[in-house]
Protein backbone atom coordinates (compact mmCIF):
# COMPACT_ATOMS: atom_id res chain seq x y z
CA UNK A 1 0.00 0.00 0.00
CA UNK A 2 1.74 3.65 -0.97
CA UNK A 3 0.24 6.38 0.66
CA UNK A 4 -0.77 9.45 -0.70
CA UNK A 5 1.81 11.21 0.44
CA UNK A 6 4.09 9.11 -1.24
CA UNK A 7 2.33 8.99 -4.16
CA UNK A 8 2.93 12.85 -4.78
CA UNK A 9 6.71 12.38 -4.40
CA UNK A 10 7.12 9.38 -6.89
CA UNK A 11 8.49 10.24 -10.74
CA UNK A 12 6.35 9.43 -13.68
CA UNK A 13 8.28 6.34 -14.04
CA UNK A 14 7.28 5.23 -10.53
CA UNK A 15 4.05 6.05 -10.73
CA UNK A 16 3.53 5.01 -15.13
CA UNK A 17 5.33 1.64 -13.75
CA UNK A 18 3.23 1.05 -10.48
CA UNK A 19 0.18 2.14 -12.33
CA UNK A 20 0.88 -0.63 -15.22
CA UNK A 21 0.94 -3.52 -12.47
CA UNK A 22 -1.71 -2.08 -11.10
CA UNK A 23 0.02 -1.68 -7.34
CA UNK A 24 -1.73 1.51 -7.92
CA UNK A 25 -5.04 2.54 -9.83
CA UNK A 26 -4.80 6.39 -11.97
CA UNK A 27 -7.78 7.28 -10.00
CA UNK A 28 -5.68 7.09 -6.48
CA UNK A 29 -2.75 9.24 -7.96
CA UNK A 30 -5.60 11.68 -9.22
CA UNK A 31 -6.70 12.43 -6.11
CA UNK A 32 -3.35 11.87 -4.27
CA UNK A 33 -2.18 14.92 -6.61
CA UNK A 34 -5.08 16.64 -6.57
CA UNK A 35 -5.73 16.68 -2.38
CA UNK A 36 -1.59 17.85 -2.40
CA UNK A 37 -3.17 20.63 -4.37
CA UNK A 38 -5.89 21.39 -2.01
CA UNK A 39 -3.70 21.41 0.84
CA UNK A 40 -0.81 23.54 -0.72
CA UNK A 41 -2.17 25.88 -3.15
CA UNK A 42 -2.93 28.57 -0.64
CA UNK A 43 0.20 29.09 0.03
CA UNK A 44 2.29 28.48 -3.25
CA UNK A 45 -0.55 30.19 -5.74
CA UNK A 46 0.63 27.64 -8.59
CA UNK A 47 -2.35 27.66 -10.64
CA UNK A 48 -4.26 30.15 -12.47
CA UNK A 49 -7.02 28.01 -12.89
CA UNK A 50 -7.58 24.35 -11.77
CA UNK A 51 -9.11 21.44 -13.29
CA UNK A 52 -10.34 18.97 -10.91
CA UNK A 53 -13.27 17.21 -12.14
CA UNK A 54 -11.79 16.73 -15.89
CA UNK A 55 -8.85 14.98 -14.18
CA UNK A 56 -10.96 13.11 -12.01
CA UNK A 57 -12.66 11.85 -15.46
CA UNK A 58 -9.55 11.32 -17.17
CA UNK A 59 -7.96 9.07 -14.58
CA UNK A 60 -11.25 7.10 -14.69
CA UNK A 61 -10.84 6.65 -18.48
CA UNK A 62 -7.16 6.31 -18.03
CA UNK A 63 -8.32 2.92 -14.88
CA UNK A 64 -10.67 1.67 -17.50
CA UNK A 65 -8.24 1.43 -20.43
CA UNK A 66 -5.58 -0.17 -18.11
CA UNK A 67 -7.74 -2.13 -17.07
CA UNK A 68 -9.03 -3.21 -19.95
CA UNK A 69 -5.38 -4.13 -21.13
CA UNK A 70 -5.24 -0.48 -23.04
CA UNK A 71 -1.97 0.70 -21.45
CA UNK A 72 -0.44 3.07 -23.40
CA UNK A 73 2.60 3.81 -22.04
CA UNK A 74 4.50 5.36 -18.98
CA UNK A 75 2.58 8.48 -19.67
CA UNK A 76 -0.72 7.35 -19.19
CA UNK A 77 -2.54 7.60 -16.21
CA UNK A 78 -0.34 11.21 -15.25
CA UNK A 79 -1.24 13.93 -14.55
CA UNK A 80 0.28 17.43 -16.22
CA UNK A 81 0.63 20.83 -15.31
CA UNK A 82 0.42 22.90 -17.95
CA UNK A 83 1.69 26.54 -18.47
CA UNK A 84 -0.80 28.85 -18.93
CA UNK A 85 -0.12 29.63 -22.11
CA UNK A 86 -1.22 26.49 -23.94
CA UNK A 87 -4.52 26.49 -25.74
CA UNK A 88 -6.27 23.46 -23.38
CA UNK A 89 -9.84 22.72 -25.45
CA UNK A 90 -12.54 24.32 -22.65
CA UNK A 91 -10.19 25.26 -20.11
CA UNK A 92 -9.24 29.26 -20.34
CA UNK A 93 -5.81 29.89 -21.44
CA UNK A 94 -4.92 33.26 -20.00
CA UNK A 95 -1.67 34.08 -21.16
CA UNK A 96 -1.09 35.34 -17.97
CA UNK A 97 -2.86 38.23 -19.20
CA UNK A 98 -5.98 40.13 -17.91
CA UNK A 99 -6.98 41.15 -21.51
CA UNK A 100 -7.32 37.18 -22.59
CA UNK A 101 -8.72 35.92 -18.53
CA UNK A 102 -11.79 34.74 -20.36
CA UNK A 103 -10.22 33.02 -23.35
CA UNK A 104 -11.20 29.44 -23.87
CA UNK A 105 -9.62 27.67 -26.54
CA UNK A 106 -11.88 25.53 -28.53
CA UNK A 107 -8.93 23.13 -29.68
CA UNK A 108 -5.46 21.85 -27.51
CA UNK A 109 -2.62 22.80 -28.28
CA UNK A 110 -0.02 20.12 -30.24
CA UNK A 111 1.60 19.10 -26.89
CA UNK A 112 -1.68 18.84 -24.97
CA UNK A 113 -3.38 16.91 -27.29
CA UNK A 114 -0.14 14.55 -27.90
CA UNK A 115 0.07 14.09 -23.96
CA UNK A 116 -3.76 13.45 -24.00
CA UNK A 117 -3.19 10.86 -26.82
CA UNK A 118 -0.58 8.94 -24.28
CA UNK A 119 -3.56 9.01 -21.78
CA UNK A 120 -2.29 11.78 -19.55
CA UNK A 121 -4.46 14.60 -18.58
CA UNK A 122 -4.47 18.34 -17.34
CA UNK A 123 -4.74 18.65 -13.80
CA UNK A 124 -4.50 22.54 -14.09
CA UNK A 125 -2.86 25.23 -16.10
CA UNK A 126 -0.42 27.02 -13.96
CA UNK A 127 0.94 30.55 -13.53
CA UNK A 128 3.14 32.38 -15.85
CA UNK A 129 4.60 35.68 -16.45
CA UNK A 130 2.25 38.04 -18.82
CA UNK A 131 3.08 36.68 -22.74
CA UNK A 132 6.10 34.56 -21.02
CA UNK A 133 7.99 38.05 -21.01
CA UNK A 134 10.18 37.51 -17.95
CA UNK A 135 12.69 35.17 -16.07
CA UNK A 136 11.72 36.09 -12.55
CA UNK A 137 7.74 34.84 -12.19
CA UNK A 138 5.65 37.83 -10.90
CA UNK A 139 2.53 38.71 -12.62
CA UNK A 140 0.80 41.44 -11.93
CA UNK A 141 -2.45 39.80 -12.87
CA UNK A 142 -2.63 36.84 -11.41
CA UNK A 143 0.43 36.78 -8.57
CA UNK A 144 3.79 35.09 -8.68
CA UNK A 145 3.70 31.68 -7.78
CA UNK A 146 5.80 30.75 -4.20
CA UNK A 147 9.06 28.81 -4.76
CA UNK A 148 8.92 25.77 -2.31
CA UNK A 149 12.38 25.83 -1.31
CA UNK A 150 12.10 29.16 0.08
CA UNK A 151 8.66 30.89 0.26
CA UNK A 152 10.39 34.43 0.39
CA UNK A 153 12.22 33.09 -3.05
CA UNK A 154 11.43 33.82 -6.36
CA UNK A 155 10.25 30.56 -8.26
CA UNK A 156 12.09 31.72 -11.63
CA UNK A 157 10.21 32.00 -14.89
CA UNK A 158 8.15 31.97 -17.22
CA UNK A 159 7.57 29.09 -16.42
CA UNK A 160 6.82 29.80 -13.09
CA UNK A 161 3.49 27.39 -11.90
CA UNK A 162 5.24 24.38 -13.51
CA UNK A 163 7.98 24.93 -11.56
CA UNK A 164 7.07 25.31 -8.39
CA UNK A 165 4.15 22.76 -8.85
CA UNK A 166 6.22 20.46 -9.87
CA UNK A 167 8.53 20.64 -7.48
CA UNK A 168 5.57 20.84 -4.82
CA UNK A 169 4.22 17.35 -5.44
CA UNK A 170 1.27 19.47 -7.07
CA UNK A 171 2.00 17.21 -10.16
CA UNK A 172 4.42 14.88 -11.11
CA UNK A 173 5.69 16.63 -14.50
CA UNK A 174 4.53 19.77 -16.24
CA UNK A 175 4.62 21.83 -19.57
CA UNK A 176 6.91 24.65 -19.83
CA UNK A 177 8.19 26.84 -22.53
CA UNK A 178 11.55 28.48 -22.88
CA UNK A 179 12.94 31.55 -24.93
CA UNK A 180 15.28 32.42 -23.24
CA UNK A 181 15.02 30.23 -19.86
CA UNK A 182 11.84 30.07 -19.16
CA UNK A 183 12.21 26.13 -18.64
CA UNK A 184 15.63 25.92 -17.43
CA UNK A 185 15.68 29.08 -14.87
CA UNK A 186 12.23 27.66 -12.70
CA UNK A 187 13.51 24.43 -13.18
CA UNK A 188 16.65 25.65 -11.50
CA UNK A 189 15.30 27.80 -8.70
CA UNK A 190 13.16 24.90 -7.98
CA UNK A 191 15.21 21.58 -8.21
CA UNK A 192 13.91 20.19 -11.19
CA UNK A 193 15.58 18.36 -14.13
CA UNK A 194 14.38 19.66 -17.35
CA UNK A 195 14.80 20.11 -20.85
CA UNK A 196 15.45 23.09 -23.79
CA UNK A 197 14.82 20.63 -26.52
CA UNK A 198 16.75 21.78 -30.08
CA UNK A 199 14.57 24.04 -31.56
CA UNK A 200 12.16 22.80 -34.04
CA UNK A 201 11.70 19.28 -32.53
CA UNK A 202 8.21 19.98 -30.37
CA UNK A 203 5.16 21.81 -31.84
CA UNK A 204 4.72 25.05 -31.03
CA UNK A 205 1.21 24.82 -32.49
CA UNK A 206 -1.09 26.51 -30.06
CA UNK A 207 1.13 27.82 -27.57
CA UNK A 208 1.31 31.71 -27.45
CA UNK A 209 4.27 33.52 -28.73
CA UNK A 210 6.88 35.80 -27.66
CA UNK A 211 9.87 35.26 -29.99
CA UNK A 212 9.12 32.97 -33.04
CA UNK A 213 12.95 32.21 -33.71
CA UNK A 214 13.27 31.35 -29.74
CA UNK A 215 10.15 29.75 -28.63
CA UNK A 216 10.77 25.93 -27.66
CA UNK A 217 8.62 23.47 -26.25
CA UNK A 218 9.24 21.35 -23.50
CA UNK A 219 8.87 19.41 -20.19
CA UNK A 220 9.85 20.06 -16.52
CA UNK A 221 10.04 17.03 -14.68
CA UNK A 222 11.93 15.52 -11.50
CA UNK A 223 14.52 12.91 -13.49
CA UNK A 224 16.46 12.89 -16.57
CA UNK A 225 14.29 9.53 -17.47
CA UNK A 226 11.12 11.62 -16.75
CA UNK A 227 12.12 14.18 -18.99
CA UNK A 228 13.06 11.48 -21.78
CA UNK A 229 9.69 10.20 -21.38
CA UNK A 230 7.67 12.67 -22.11
CA UNK A 231 10.24 13.86 -25.26
CA UNK A 232 8.94 10.78 -26.68
CA UNK A 233 5.67 11.95 -26.84
CA UNK A 234 6.52 15.41 -27.74
CA UNK A 235 8.69 15.17 -29.91
CA UNK A 236 8.15 14.97 -33.78
CA UNK A 237 7.55 17.24 -36.64
CA UNK A 238 3.77 18.95 -37.05
CA UNK A 239 2.76 20.88 -40.31
CA UNK A 240 1.24 22.99 -38.10
CA UNK A 241 4.11 24.77 -36.55
CA UNK A 242 6.18 26.86 -39.52
CA UNK A 243 9.10 26.62 -37.09
CA UNK A 244 9.10 22.69 -36.82
CA UNK A 245 11.99 20.01 -37.88
CA UNK A 246 11.60 16.94 -39.98
CA UNK A 247 14.10 15.29 -37.61
CA UNK A 248 14.57 11.71 -37.14
CA UNK A 249 12.61 9.40 -34.81
CA UNK A 250 14.05 8.74 -31.57
CA UNK A 251 12.94 6.88 -28.50
CA UNK A 252 14.71 9.78 -25.76
CA UNK A 253 14.43 6.49 -22.97
CA UNK A 254 16.33 4.19 -25.14
CA UNK A 255 20.28 4.24 -24.33
CA UNK A 256 19.78 6.54 -21.51
CA UNK A 257 21.53 3.91 -18.83
CA UNK A 258 24.68 3.84 -21.69
CA UNK A 259 26.78 6.22 -19.02
CA UNK A 260 28.97 8.59 -20.17
CA UNK A 261 32.37 7.20 -20.19
CA UNK A 262 34.33 8.55 -22.62
CA UNK A 263 32.15 11.11 -23.74
CA UNK A 264 34.13 14.85 -23.52
CA UNK A 265 32.55 17.46 -21.49
CA UNK A 266 33.79 20.89 -22.75
CA UNK A 267 33.34 23.64 -19.88
CA UNK A 268 33.65 27.32 -21.53
CA UNK A 269 36.15 29.28 -19.64
CA UNK A 270 34.94 32.67 -20.19
CA UNK A 271 31.57 34.30 -20.08
CA UNK A 272 30.07 32.75 -18.06
CA UNK A 273 32.31 33.23 -14.40
CA UNK A 274 32.09 36.71 -14.80
CA UNK A 275 29.09 36.19 -12.75
CA UNK A 276 28.83 33.29 -10.49
CA UNK A 277 27.42 32.69 -7.11
CA UNK A 278 30.28 30.86 -5.29
CA UNK A 279 28.36 28.12 -3.83
CA UNK A 280 26.92 27.76 -7.43
CA UNK A 281 30.10 27.17 -8.80
CA UNK A 282 31.61 24.84 -6.22
CA UNK A 283 28.42 22.58 -7.11
CA UNK A 284 29.08 22.80 -10.24
CA UNK A 285 32.48 21.31 -10.25
CA UNK A 286 32.05 19.12 -8.17
CA UNK A 287 29.89 17.76 -10.47
CA UNK A 288 32.01 18.03 -13.26
CA UNK A 289 34.05 15.73 -11.07
CA UNK A 290 31.52 13.34 -10.17
CA UNK A 291 31.20 12.59 -14.26
CA UNK A 292 34.86 12.11 -14.45
CA UNK A 293 34.26 9.36 -11.69
CA UNK A 294 32.10 8.02 -13.78
CA UNK A 295 34.38 7.80 -17.12
CA UNK A 296 33.86 11.10 -19.07
CA UNK A 297 36.42 13.63 -19.85
CA UNK A 298 36.18 17.46 -18.46
CA UNK A 299 37.98 19.93 -20.31
CA UNK A 300 38.28 23.50 -20.87
CA UNK A 301 37.36 25.22 -23.94
CA UNK A 302 37.46 28.46 -25.62
CA UNK A 303 34.13 30.15 -26.51
CA UNK A 304 35.07 34.07 -26.60
CA UNK A 305 31.71 34.80 -28.60
CA UNK A 306 29.75 33.49 -25.78
CA UNK A 307 29.73 37.32 -25.02
CA UNK A 308 27.68 38.10 -27.59
CA UNK A 309 24.74 36.38 -26.17
CA UNK A 310 22.94 38.60 -24.12
CA UNK A 311 23.24 41.35 -27.44
CA UNK A 312 21.97 38.99 -29.91
CA UNK A 313 19.10 37.74 -27.88
CA UNK A 314 17.58 40.99 -26.22
CA UNK A 315 18.32 42.41 -29.77
CA UNK A 316 15.93 39.34 -31.73
CA UNK A 317 13.57 38.73 -28.76
CA UNK A 318 12.53 42.05 -28.09
CA UNK A 319 11.78 42.89 -31.58
CA UNK A 320 10.09 39.87 -32.29
CA UNK A 321 7.78 40.45 -29.50
CA UNK A 322 6.75 43.81 -30.15
CA UNK A 323 6.06 42.53 -33.81
CA UNK A 324 3.61 40.42 -31.61
CA UNK A 325 2.19 42.49 -29.28
CA UNK A 326 2.50 46.05 -30.77
CA UNK A 327 -1.01 46.60 -31.56
CA UNK A 328 -1.75 45.45 -28.07
CA UNK A 329 0.61 47.77 -26.19
CA UNK A 330 -0.83 50.72 -28.44
CA UNK A 331 -4.02 50.00 -28.20
CA UNK A 332 -4.78 48.27 -24.84
CA UNK A 333 -1.29 48.74 -23.00
CA UNK A 334 -3.02 50.33 -19.57
CA UNK A 335 -4.64 46.34 -19.06
CA UNK A 336 -1.01 45.12 -19.37
CA UNK A 337 1.45 44.31 -17.02
CA UNK A 338 3.40 47.50 -16.77
CA UNK A 339 6.92 45.63 -16.81
CA UNK A 340 5.61 43.66 -19.31
CA UNK A 341 4.14 46.70 -21.36
CA UNK A 342 7.73 48.50 -20.96
CA UNK A 343 9.69 44.99 -22.46
CA UNK A 344 7.31 45.18 -25.71
CA UNK A 345 7.61 49.17 -25.93
CA UNK A 346 11.22 48.80 -25.99
CA UNK A 347 11.31 46.88 -29.52
CA UNK A 348 9.83 50.07 -30.76
CA UNK A 349 13.24 51.54 -30.32
CA UNK A 350 15.26 48.81 -31.90
CA UNK A 351 16.43 49.45 -35.65
CA UNK A 352 15.62 47.39 -38.87
CA UNK A 353 19.24 47.48 -39.31
CA UNK A 354 20.43 46.07 -35.36
CA UNK A 355 18.02 43.37 -35.81
CA UNK A 356 19.19 41.93 -38.83
CA UNK A 357 22.66 42.74 -37.51
CA UNK A 358 21.65 40.22 -34.52
CA UNK A 359 20.38 37.71 -37.07
CA UNK A 360 23.99 37.78 -38.52
CA UNK A 361 26.08 37.49 -35.37
CA UNK A 362 23.13 34.64 -34.14
CA UNK A 363 23.98 32.55 -37.60
CA UNK A 364 27.94 33.23 -36.37
CA UNK A 365 27.47 32.06 -33.01
CA UNK A 366 25.52 28.97 -33.80
CA UNK A 367 28.52 28.25 -36.10
CA UNK A 368 31.32 28.53 -33.66
CA UNK A 369 28.79 26.30 -31.31
CA UNK A 370 28.62 23.69 -34.16
CA UNK A 371 32.48 23.82 -34.55
CA UNK A 372 32.76 23.63 -30.63
CA UNK A 373 31.07 20.00 -30.93
CA UNK A 374 33.80 19.03 -33.44
CA UNK A 375 36.43 18.93 -29.75
CA UNK A 376 33.83 17.73 -27.15
CA UNK A 377 30.57 15.44 -27.31
CA UNK A 378 28.32 17.78 -24.65
CA UNK A 379 29.34 21.67 -23.04
CA UNK A 380 28.27 21.96 -19.22
CA UNK A 381 27.74 25.29 -17.53
CA UNK A 382 25.99 26.60 -14.27
CA UNK A 383 22.05 26.39 -15.33
CA UNK A 384 22.21 30.25 -13.97
CA UNK A 385 24.74 32.19 -12.34
CA UNK A 386 22.92 32.03 -8.46
CA UNK A 387 20.36 30.35 -6.49
CA UNK A 388 16.47 31.85 -5.74
CA UNK A 389 16.45 35.73 -5.36
CA UNK A 390 14.67 36.87 -2.76
CA UNK A 391 10.99 37.58 -4.16
CA UNK A 392 11.36 41.22 -4.73
CA UNK A 393 14.62 41.68 -6.09
CA UNK A 394 15.67 43.51 -9.08
CA UNK A 395 19.35 43.79 -8.13
CA UNK A 396 21.89 41.59 -6.26
CA UNK A 397 25.15 40.98 -5.85
CA UNK A 398 26.26 37.83 -7.33
CA UNK A 399 29.64 36.55 -6.54
CA UNK A 400 30.32 40.11 -5.55
CA UNK A 401 29.26 41.58 -9.14
CA UNK A 402 26.42 44.49 -8.68
CA UNK A 403 24.11 42.64 -11.16
CA UNK A 404 20.26 42.94 -12.30
CA UNK A 405 18.46 39.76 -11.52
CA UNK A 406 16.35 39.30 -14.64
CA UNK A 407 20.01 39.07 -16.96
CA UNK A 408 21.80 37.68 -14.13
CA UNK A 409 19.14 34.60 -14.45
CA UNK A 410 18.68 34.78 -18.17
CA UNK A 411 22.94 35.03 -19.37
CA UNK A 412 23.74 31.38 -19.05
CA UNK A 413 20.32 29.89 -20.32
CA UNK A 414 20.00 32.12 -23.48
CA UNK A 415 23.55 30.35 -24.73
CA UNK A 416 21.54 27.88 -25.92
CA UNK A 417 18.05 29.85 -27.32
CA UNK A 418 20.75 31.43 -29.38
CA UNK A 419 22.22 28.97 -30.49
CA UNK A 420 19.23 26.62 -30.65
CA UNK A 421 20.39 23.95 -28.75
CA UNK A 422 18.96 20.97 -26.57
CA UNK A 423 20.24 21.80 -23.11
CA UNK A 424 18.79 19.64 -19.86
CA UNK A 425 18.99 21.44 -16.58
CA UNK A 426 19.66 19.47 -13.62
CA UNK A 427 20.14 19.69 -9.91
CA UNK A 428 23.34 19.50 -8.45
CA UNK A 429 23.06 20.47 -4.63
CA UNK A 430 21.49 22.94 -2.48
CA UNK A 431 22.94 26.27 -1.20
CA UNK A 432 24.46 27.11 2.60
CA UNK A 433 20.28 28.56 2.60
CA UNK A 434 18.69 25.42 1.60
CA UNK A 435 17.94 26.60 -2.30
CA UNK A 436 18.51 24.23 -4.65
CA UNK A 437 21.77 24.77 -7.42
CA UNK A 438 22.12 23.73 -11.48
CA UNK A 439 23.81 22.74 -14.52
CA UNK A 440 23.26 22.37 -17.63
CA UNK A 441 24.53 19.79 -20.55
CA UNK A 442 23.96 20.85 -23.87
CA UNK A 443 24.29 18.61 -27.07
CA UNK A 444 24.51 19.05 -30.67
CA UNK A 445 21.54 19.98 -32.85
CA UNK A 446 18.86 16.75 -32.49
CA UNK A 447 21.21 14.95 -30.34
CA UNK A 448 18.51 15.62 -26.82
CA UNK A 449 19.17 12.39 -26.16
CA UNK A 450 23.04 12.56 -25.67
CA UNK A 451 22.23 15.69 -23.47
CA UNK A 452 19.60 13.11 -21.69
CA UNK A 453 21.87 10.18 -21.67
CA UNK A 454 24.38 12.39 -19.57
CA UNK A 455 22.45 13.81 -16.86
CA UNK A 456 20.34 10.43 -16.25
CA UNK A 457 24.10 8.61 -15.81
CA UNK A 458 24.77 11.36 -13.48
CA UNK A 459 21.56 10.73 -11.59
CA UNK A 460 22.34 7.62 -11.34
CA UNK A 461 25.77 8.44 -8.99
CA UNK A 462 23.93 11.22 -7.58
CA UNK A 463 20.24 11.80 -5.13
CA UNK A 464 19.59 15.89 -5.93
CA UNK A 465 17.05 15.04 -7.74
CA UNK A 466 15.58 12.75 -5.10
CA UNK A 467 15.13 15.46 -2.44
CA UNK A 468 11.39 16.28 -1.63
CA UNK A 469 10.40 19.72 -0.20
CA UNK A 470 8.95 19.73 3.44
CA UNK A 471 6.13 22.05 3.05
CA UNK B 1 24.90 52.72 -19.50
CA UNK B 2 24.11 54.78 -22.65
CA UNK B 3 22.85 58.44 -21.72
CA UNK B 4 19.61 59.66 -23.42
CA UNK B 5 18.46 63.05 -22.03
CA UNK B 6 15.02 63.25 -21.43
CA UNK B 7 13.78 65.60 -23.95
CA UNK B 8 15.87 63.69 -26.87
CA UNK B 9 14.10 60.33 -25.11
CA UNK B 10 10.66 62.12 -25.70
CA UNK B 11 11.12 62.83 -29.12
CA UNK B 12 12.39 59.12 -30.22
CA UNK B 13 9.29 57.72 -28.33
CA UNK B 14 7.07 60.23 -30.04
CA UNK B 15 8.51 59.12 -33.05
CA UNK B 16 7.81 55.48 -32.82
CA UNK B 17 4.38 55.94 -31.80
CA UNK B 18 5.11 55.60 -27.40
CA UNK B 19 3.36 57.66 -25.02
CA UNK B 20 2.26 57.40 -21.19
CA UNK B 21 2.66 59.38 -17.77
CA UNK B 22 5.41 60.98 -16.85
CA UNK B 23 6.80 57.54 -14.28
CA UNK B 24 6.03 55.24 -16.86
CA UNK B 25 7.74 57.11 -19.43
CA UNK B 26 11.13 57.46 -16.97
CA UNK B 27 11.16 53.65 -16.30
CA UNK B 28 10.88 53.19 -19.82
CA UNK B 29 13.94 55.60 -20.31
CA UNK B 30 16.04 53.67 -17.94
CA UNK B 31 15.13 50.04 -19.91
CA UNK B 32 16.06 51.50 -23.22
CA UNK B 33 18.83 52.99 -22.26
CA UNK B 34 19.85 49.96 -20.72
CA UNK B 35 19.26 47.44 -23.74
CA UNK B 36 20.99 50.18 -26.01
CA UNK B 37 24.11 49.64 -23.88
CA UNK B 38 23.74 46.10 -24.27
CA UNK B 39 23.00 46.38 -28.04
CA UNK B 40 25.72 48.01 -28.86
CA UNK B 41 28.07 45.21 -28.61
CA UNK B 42 26.23 43.82 -31.75
CA UNK B 43 28.50 46.77 -33.81
CA UNK B 44 31.82 44.96 -32.50
CA UNK B 45 30.88 41.95 -34.07
CA UNK B 46 32.10 41.11 -37.68
CA UNK B 47 29.09 39.02 -39.81
CA UNK B 48 30.80 40.02 -42.39
CA UNK B 49 31.11 35.91 -43.46
CA UNK B 50 27.47 35.80 -43.24
CA UNK B 51 24.95 37.64 -45.72
CA UNK B 52 21.83 39.24 -44.76
CA UNK B 53 20.24 36.59 -46.72
CA UNK B 54 21.35 34.32 -44.74
CA UNK B 55 20.58 35.32 -41.38
CA UNK B 56 16.96 34.16 -41.21
CA UNK B 57 15.30 30.95 -39.57
CA UNK B 58 16.87 27.62 -40.43
CA UNK B 59 18.50 25.21 -38.72
CA UNK B 60 22.88 25.79 -38.59
CA UNK B 61 24.26 22.25 -38.77
CA UNK B 62 21.85 20.40 -37.47
CA UNK B 63 20.11 17.10 -39.45
CA UNK B 64 17.23 19.00 -39.94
Amino acid sequence: MTSSQDLTSLTVAELGDRMKTKQVSPVEVAEAFIARADALEPTLGVFVTRSTEQALAAAKQAEAEIGAGDYKGPMHGIPVGVKDIYDTAGVRTTSGSAVYADYVPDRDSAAVARLREAGAYLIGKTGTVEFAFDPTGRNAHYGMPKNPWGLDRMPGGSSAGSGAGTAAGLFPISLGTDTGGSIRIPSALCGLTAIKPTFGLTSRFGVTPLSWSFDTVGPMARSAEDAAIALNVLAGYDPEDPGSAHSEKVDYTHGLSDGVRGLRIGVPKEYVWDVIDPEMQAAFWKAMSDLEELGAVVEEISLPELAWVPAIAAAMTTVEAATIYGDLARTRGDELDPSVLRRVQSGFFISGETYVQAARARVLFTRRMNAAFGSVDLIATPTVAMPAPPHDAERMLVGGVDTAVREALLRDTRIFNVSRLPAVAMPTGFSSDGLPLSMQIAAPAFHDALALRAAHAYQQATDWHRARVVI
Amino acid sequence: MLDISREAFAAWAASVGVKGDAEHMERLRGEVQGMMGRLAHLDDIDVSEVAPEDAGLRHEGGVA
